[in-house]
């Protein structure tokens, strides 16, 4: 993993979160809406090594964490990136069929959230009714579902084109 | 799959674990240098959430059709009928005249109550990944905004100043699972706390067991200590469903939100609050049924063909 490789990384995921918090957090869509920047980091954590993934979660977790939006505490999101890009490179690595990156994506969105969630109610952060928690992880999950297979083949070129692998979706 | 990876590979996995859990630990011992990185994020993105405002209002306006498409299905169908010039002329000013609206609303409110408001534009939606429900506002502390200052939309409350950055301002909204504010009946003077659920409806928890709730009843703000975080006499929204279970001490019931948390566009946030409690003057007034219109129709015989010859 050579400094050029990890530096364009982080670009192309600053210029991803820049465009969930400034374009896609324009809308606020039924059911809770869809990250793209957590589909590019979990799409690149499964076609990814380890080390490369872990890197990654510990990047996309920090930026996240940057965003103030709730009472979670700092590195809530660095933490659960981490072990959940960690998972998804364990489970996902070798994986060249795409169905099966959408529902690890799927899978990975899903976990990532109900852990934080689960973690935020240990730290004594409020988390609202359990219908609405359970629209927003259905819903979640939805948006993610439809809007993967869209993203897929550019975040895999995008992927190729930083690691020179021929993970190619 | 593949096995659990090398030496290095964990070696690296414990070292970003151990720094995400210095990190929370930090953040809950309070250390300042994460606030300032959390400020500086917010600097450096609410540039780029201004101009994705610009550019993404006519799409949002578009989704938001698309989204309430029985509400506006004769809207739709009226605009169908013109053309393609028309229509792009029409979202632009569709989106200034609601502006208009809901800063019309806002005004009035703040006038009635004698309330000092600064106006200010919604640029971006919270997170939705963080289950949090929070807006940002154009306006921070460069233009007099401080932490705890109440936040109104052209119906009643919309929430509270979370943080303050230069230029932008985080709002916690009302529907927020963290929100509580400090309520009051209005009329009967009861009072309680009401707390946000995700949605558009709170629960409120009445304090007193020798008082009763009832479906329809509009609650207003109480009001803090120098008015911040809440001035009194705001709407905050109206009974909808009492819940008289036999164990609970005193009653509670589910609130409907006043604002629509779904469409705010403009908000203001109230600077300074009149020395006098403007009472129950704020409390909305109930919609008037629309008449319908009688038809009667008057049937006159029609004369009996004649015959001719």
């Amino acid at each position: 993993m050579s400094t050029r490789k990890v530096a364009l990384s982080l670009a192309v995921l600053t210029i991803f979160f820049v465009i969930q918090e400034s374009a896609m957090s324009q809308f606020r869509l039924p059911g809770g809406g869809f990250s793209i920047f957590l589909i590019l980091v979990f799409v690149w954590s499964a076609i990814s090594a380890s080390e490369i993934a872990l890197v990654i979660g510990f990047a996309a977790g920090f930026m996240l964490d940057l965003v103030q939006a709730s009472d979670s505490p700092f590195g809530q999101w660095t933490l659960i990136l981490i072990l959940v890009c960690y998972l998804v490179s364990y489970v996902g690595f070798g994986d060249t069929n795409p169905l099966g990156v959408v529902f690890i994506v799927i899978a990975a969105n899903f976990a990532a959230q109900v852990l934080f969630l689960a973690s935020g109610a240990l730290l004594g952060v409020q988390i609202g009714a359990l219908g609405q928690i359970l629209i927003t992880l259905v819903g979640t999950s939805i948006w993610t579902l439809v809007f993967t297979p869209m993203v897929l083949p550019l975040f895999s070129k995008l992927h190729e084109f930083i690691f020179e692998t021929r993970a190619s979706l | 799959m593949r096995d659990g990876g090398s030496g290095r590979t964990r070696l690296l996995l414990i070292i970003l674990i151990v720094t995400s859990l210095l990190l929370i630990t930090l953040d809950l011992r309070g250390v300042s240098v994460l606030n300032g990185a959390r400020s500086g994020t917010q600097t450096v993105l609410s540039p780029f959430q201004r101009a994705g405002n610009v550019v993404l209002t006519p799409i949002k306006n578009f989704f938001s059709d698309v989204t309430h498409l029985g509400r506006t299905r004769n809207q739709l169908e009226k605009l169908r009928a013109d053309n393609a010039k028309l229509k792009a002329q029409l979202l632009y000013r569709k989106n200034a005249d609601q502006e208009l609206k809901q800063l019309k609303g806002i005004l009035d409110l703040a006038g009635t109550a004698g309330y000092k408001v600064i106006n200010a534009r919604v640029i971006s939606q919270g997170s939705s990944q963080s289950y949090s429900q929070t807006v940002t506002i154009d306006i921070g502390s460069n233009s007099g905004i401080k932490t705890n200052m109440t936040v109104l939309s052209q119906d009643g409350i919309a929430g509270v100043v979370k943080a303050v950055y230069s230029n932008t301002s985080l709002v916690m909204l009302a529907s927020d699972p963290s929100f509580r504010i400090g309520v009051r009946i209005a009329g009967s003077q009861q009072i309680g706390i009401l707390a946000g659920r995700g949605s558009r409806s709170g629960v409120l928890q009445l304090l007193d067991n020798q008082t009763t709730l009832k479906v329809g009843d509009v609650l207003l703000a109480r009001g803090s200590v120098a008015n911040r975080p809440f001035v009194p006499g705001v709407p905050v929204g109206y009974v909808t469903a009492v819940d008289n279970s036999a164990g609970q001490i005193a009653q509670s019931g589910s609130v409907r939100f006043y604002t629509d948390f779904e469409i705010l566009g403009v908000v203001a946030i109230v600077v300074g609050a009149s020395s006098t409690n403007p009472g129950d003057a704020l409390v909305p007034a109930k919609p008037v049924p629309t008449p319908i219109p009688t038809v009667t129709v008057y049937a006159t015989a029609s004369p009996s063909p004649s015959t001719t010859k």
